[in-house]
């Protein structure tokens, strides 16, 4: 089992835009598909997730709605908005950019 | 736009709490649920993968309280929270907020009394349009060597500048030295006396203010001498006197026997634009002639305005300068400069227009005040610091007290930032309540600074309401003010680990420490203040006690102009004979004379003499003299000395030879030991062919103020004076042994009785003008004076507040110390030993820093030196008597202890 790595607020934003990306999800399903494609790499708690939906909600990324879920229980379901796919993209090339750089200076000797 | 969206939901958040919260506990709800459902699919029991799922997801209520700071509105609740706290705890320690806030209040207040002042006096604009494109126009020149600013300038030089230059949009004149008494009409002499200037027609216009009611002047009221006898007025007088009725319009108000029709009101705030002096109404300047002989529309030598002009946009000052500059040196081409001599000449055409900024108005009353203003305003900052000291101590053993309490919230997790940001929330309020206060005071204490600025001659006129440049300071520096005594407590404060269950209130150690020291500090900053405050009140008083070289009480004052009662030229002289004799017959008055001049008036008259016999200037040196035109017997009704020759007699006529007397100062000046009699000198073309031969010398009499020393005087003989220098008006001096004021019924029913058109004005004491001169020394010397008292006050507050927490901290000790026999004088000395060390500790830092302070008012000090040893050992003594003063009650409480009480008590 890899070690849980702690995730930055902004990087923890990413990736929930990214998970959205895809489709609409709740909270659990969220963090759920985050561990899951990271081969449980990180593992995200309540306690980042929900204060991190409620950031991107503020900043108009992200929507909610209330659905019934698997179990008939009400979720909010999140769904990324236009202004949130623009944001995903843009913050994804900055990362891309960022990690390139790093692996350069690593690479240098 | 997701700043309106955050608004919105923060918002949202705040104001409907229930919803949100229900909708939380069902969003976190399903994802209990969720996590639950995954875990019983893996395998897991149901009661362990709830288990699982709770303990995964932590505390619930942890997880919404993360998500609630996730937003703005929940730091906007803490910040609310901490204040609905910190009220409580106010109101619960009644006696310490209630000390707290009045000394906090007594320090921002005195902080605000001033900087409104300083305000209304230096920062404040006019209120007119555009301000900043107004300028005033002055010239510079030299005067021998020395080069100076003149303000004033002829009709005949305005109306040329005016009509001549390209750079201004428009300019104005004004007589800004002299207002004129005015009555309504038909008040008889009874009725207040309000203030009239004159102005060009143009000024309001050019400052783009309109009238409120009526009208403004128009531009045709600028021809005619004496055509346009109208006025506007000002609004405060309109309240005052017309109770703002629009049938203000069309009455009458007269000023020097002519009645001038009121055709407009000024708008409010309005008053002028000479900061300080508060007009009441504003009269054509085409009116000089009726209202102010001295004066003159044609003469191009005579400089009584002053120039105010609006630069056309886009052009900037130093454009307008020499745009200016160069019609005026046109003008300074035709002037008669036939009597002058060379260096005269050079003087006259180095004359360069300056410009001066002019958004505020005249500089007078800033370069009058801006000094003293500063000093104050150091002053109060120093009290202000000393309040906080006190209220620091006094937040720091409150702190103690509320040990158990912080210890507490600090166990339960309160992390130690938050902590703080309440106790700062709590000095803040503290602050905030003391300042809400202190404007109060200030709203008191500011009329009362400008009264205290003002005297007789020259009566002070400020706006000082509070403004929202005002109130703006006064929260500022009531915020600054409660973070910096309240942060050292707060840090202290906090600092302890968390140890609850200590019955008793120990002090840590370098709780006492900090307030050793910042009572330690106190006492240095008071002693400042006292050692300044010293100073001052001892200039004053020097200045008061100082010897003018004439008799200061006893001798009354009035101006008599004959001219306005119709006497012309050889009347007016008769008249003023006559006068002379009558008045030296009334019972009590020992001595009269009259002159054109007196003592320390504000006024002078300086010329350059030449040709002085037996003296030889070498080139360039500066000969300037001044002079006075004096009546027979005046050396002897001011008391100045004869000390040589003779006095003015009956043979210096008109037709005589012209006679002088000197002063000691110009005898030793141009003559050393030698005896200045007989000799003659020159005072320009008119002063004869012959020269003036000086025939007596007189002792020194201050001049222009109490100040400077007596500058070389010559004083003419008024009888022999040709026509055209005669004075219209002189100002009569009665010396006698009774108060002079009482002499005034009779001084006027004499003058009645010789003529009933004969009017004498201005009655004074030449006690009351020579005061007059020392309003601002007055000022510096009662405030400091005010101030320092306070300063010691809470110095002595400041060091018996810690004393006496010494004592309760150490009265098991004592009683120890007591019950093994320890005298009651050892006792006391060792508590009064604990406020003298502090003392004494602070007058060493006190007086070096003092040493460093004064210097910097050494230029206000008269007849003494900052270092001035006297001054610094009373305020040392002073201060030392106030430390035993503030340590001897907890002292006698100290002593008064019962052993058998202080063993008991743990």
């Amino acid at each position: 089992m890899s070690k849980q790595t702690e995730l930055v607020q902004g990087t923890l934003d990413m990736l929930i835009l990214k998970t959205l990306a895809l489709e609409p999800l709740h909270g659990y399903g969220i963090g759920v598909r985050i561990e899951q494609i990271s081969k449980g790499v990180f593992r995200v708690n309540a306690g980042s997730l929900f204060p991190a939906f409620r950031r991107l909600e503020r900043a108009g990324w992200i929507k909610p709605e209330w659905r019934a879920t698997e179990n008939n229980r009400r979720a909010k379901y999140y769904s990324l908005t236009a202004r949130g796919r623009k944001e995903l993209g843009a913050s994804t090339e900055e990362w891309t950019r960022q990690t390139a750089a790093i692996a350069r200076i690593l690479e240098a000797s | 736009m997701s700043l309106l969206r955050n608004l919105a939901h923060g918002l949202r958040a705040l104001f409907r709490k229930q919803r949100l919260e229900s909708e939380m506990n069902e969003e976190l709800g399903a994802y209990l649920d969720a996590a639950v459902r995954d875990n019983v699919r893996s395998g897991m029991s149901p009661e362990e993968s709830l288990r699982a799922a709770r303990v995964k997801m932590g505390s619930v209520e942890a997880v919404k309280e993360d998500i609630r700071s996730a937003g703005w509105e929940s730091a906007l609740e803490t910040v609310w929270q901490d204040l609905r706290y910190a009220l409580r705890m106010l109101r619960k320690n009644p006696g310490f907020t209630a000390v707290a806030v009045l000394t906090l209040a007594l320090g921002i207040g005195a902080n605000t009394a001033i900087f409104s002042v300083i305000n209304a006096v230096m920062l404040r604009m006019l209120p007119v349009e555009h301000p900043e494109q107004l300028v005033q126009v002055a010239f510079q020149g030299k005067h021998s060597a020395a080069s100076f600013i003149g303000q004033s300038f002829s009709y005949p030089q305005f109306t040329e500048l005016r009509e001549h230059n390209q750079v201004f949009a428009d300019m104005s004149a004004f007589d800004y030295w002299t207002t004129f008494d005015a009555r309504l009409a038909g008040s008889g002499g009874s009725g207040e006396t309000m203030k009239a200037q004159l102005v060009s027609a143009n000024i309001f216009s050019l400052l783009g203010v309109n009238a409120v009611i009526g009208r403004t002047f128009a531009p045709d009221e600028d021809n005619g001498a004496g055509a346009h006898p109208v006025a506007v007025i000002s609004y405060a007088l309109w309240t005052r006197v017309f109770a703002r009725e629009t049938g203000a319009l069309g009455r009458k108000i007269t000023i020097a026997d002519t009645p001038f029709t009121i055709i407009g009101v000024a708008p409010a705030h309005f008053s002028g634009v000479n900061p300080g002096l508060a007009c009441d109404l504003w009269i054509p300047v085409s009116m000089q002639p009726q209202v102010n002989p001295n004066d003159s529309l044609t003469d191009i030598d005579t400089h009584w305005l002053t120039l105010m002009a609006r630069l056309k946009p886009g052009v900037s000052t130093e454009q307008a300068r020499a745009g200016l500059d160069v019609v005026y040196q046109q003008i300074q081409r035709q002037e008669d400069i036939s009597g002058f001599s060379d260096q005269e000449r050079r003087d006259f055409f180095s004359h360069r227009i300056v410009l001066l900024p002019a958004a505020r108005g005249t500089d007078y009353l800033r370069n009058e005040f801006s000094r003293p203003l500063f000093l104050l305003m150091a002053m109060v900052a120093l009290l202000l610091l000393i309040a906080c000291a006190n209220v620091a101590n006094l937040l720091l053993a409150r702190a103690s007290v509320r040990h158990a309490e912080i210890a507490v919230r600090l166990a339960l997790g309160a992390g130690r930032p938050r902590l703080m940001r309440q106790l700062l929330t709590e000095s803040t309020l503290l602050a905030l309540i003391g300042g809400a206060l202190g404007v109060l005071v200030a709203y008191w204490g500011s009329p009362l600074l400008v009264i205290l600025m003002s005297h007789r001659r020259n009566q002070v006129a400020l706006d000082v309401h509070p403004d929202l440049g005002v109130l703006g300071f006064t929260f500022l520096t009531a915020l600054i003010t409660g973070i910096a005594f309240g942060l050292a407590p707060a840090l202290r404060a906090t600092r302890i680990t968390a140890s609850p269950g200590t019955r008793q209130v120990t002090a840590t150690r370098g709780g006492r420490r900090l307030g050793g020291v910042l009572v330690v500090a106190q006492v240095a900053l008071s002693l400042v203040m006292v050692i300044g405050a010293g100073l001052l009140v001892r200039t004053f008083h020097n200045l008061e006690a100082s010897d003018p070289g004439f008799n200061r009480q006893g001798v009354l004052l009035f101006w008599l102009d004959p001219s306005k009662a119709g006497y012309k030229d050889e009347r007016a002289s008769q008249l003023r004979e006559e006068v002379f004799e009558r008045i030296r017959q009334i019972p009590g008055v020992r001595s009269a004379s009259f002159s054109f001049l007196t003592p320390i008036s504000g006024g002078g008259w300086d010329n350059v003499a030449r040709s002085v016999e037996g003296y030889t200037p070498y080139p360039g040196e500066d000969m300037e003299i001044y002079l006075n035109a004096v009546g027979p017997r005046f050396f002897e009704a001011l008391g100045t000395p004869l000390l040589l020759g003779r006095d003015f007699g009956p043979q210096d006529g008109p037709s005589s030879p012209w006679v002088v007397l000197i002063n000691q100062t110009m005898a030793r000046r141009f003559f050393g030991q030698r005896s200045p009699i007989g000799k003659h000198f020159e005072l320009g073309p008119w002063s004869g062919k012959q020269g003036i031969e000086i025939i007596g010398v007189v002792g020194d009499a201050k001049y222009m103020s109490l100040r400077e020393s007596a500058p070389p005087t010559a004083y003419l003989y008024i009888p022999q004076l040709p026509q055209a220098m005669k004075p219209g008006g002189v100002t009569f001096e009665v010396s006698s042994g009774v108060a002079p004021m009482s002499l005034v019924p009779q001084v006027r029913s004499l003058l009645q009785g010789m003529d009933s058109r004969l009017g004498a004005s201005d009655f004074k004491t030449l006690a009351e003008q020579v005061d007059d001169s020392l309003s601002r020394e007055k000022m510096m010397s009662t405030l400091s004076a005010f101030f320092g008292i306070l300063a010691l006050l809470l110095a002595c507050i400041g060091l018996y507040g810690v004393t006496s927490y010494g004592v309760a901290r150490r009265t098991s000790e004592i009683g120890i110390r007591m019950a093994l026999g320890a005298e009651q004088r050892g006792i006391l000395r060792m508590v009064l030993s604990e406020a003298l060390v502090l003392a004494v500790i602070g007058v060493a830092i006190g007086l070096p820093s003092a040493w460093a302070a004064t210097r910097s008012i050494a230029s206000m000090l008269y007849g003494l030196k900052p270092t001035d040893p006297l001054t610094i050992i009373a305020a040392t003594l002073l201060m030392t008597a106030v430390a035993v003063f503030a340590g001897y009650l907890p002292a006698r409480r100290a002593i008064r202890v019962d052993p058998m009480v202080a063993l008991r008590y743990e």
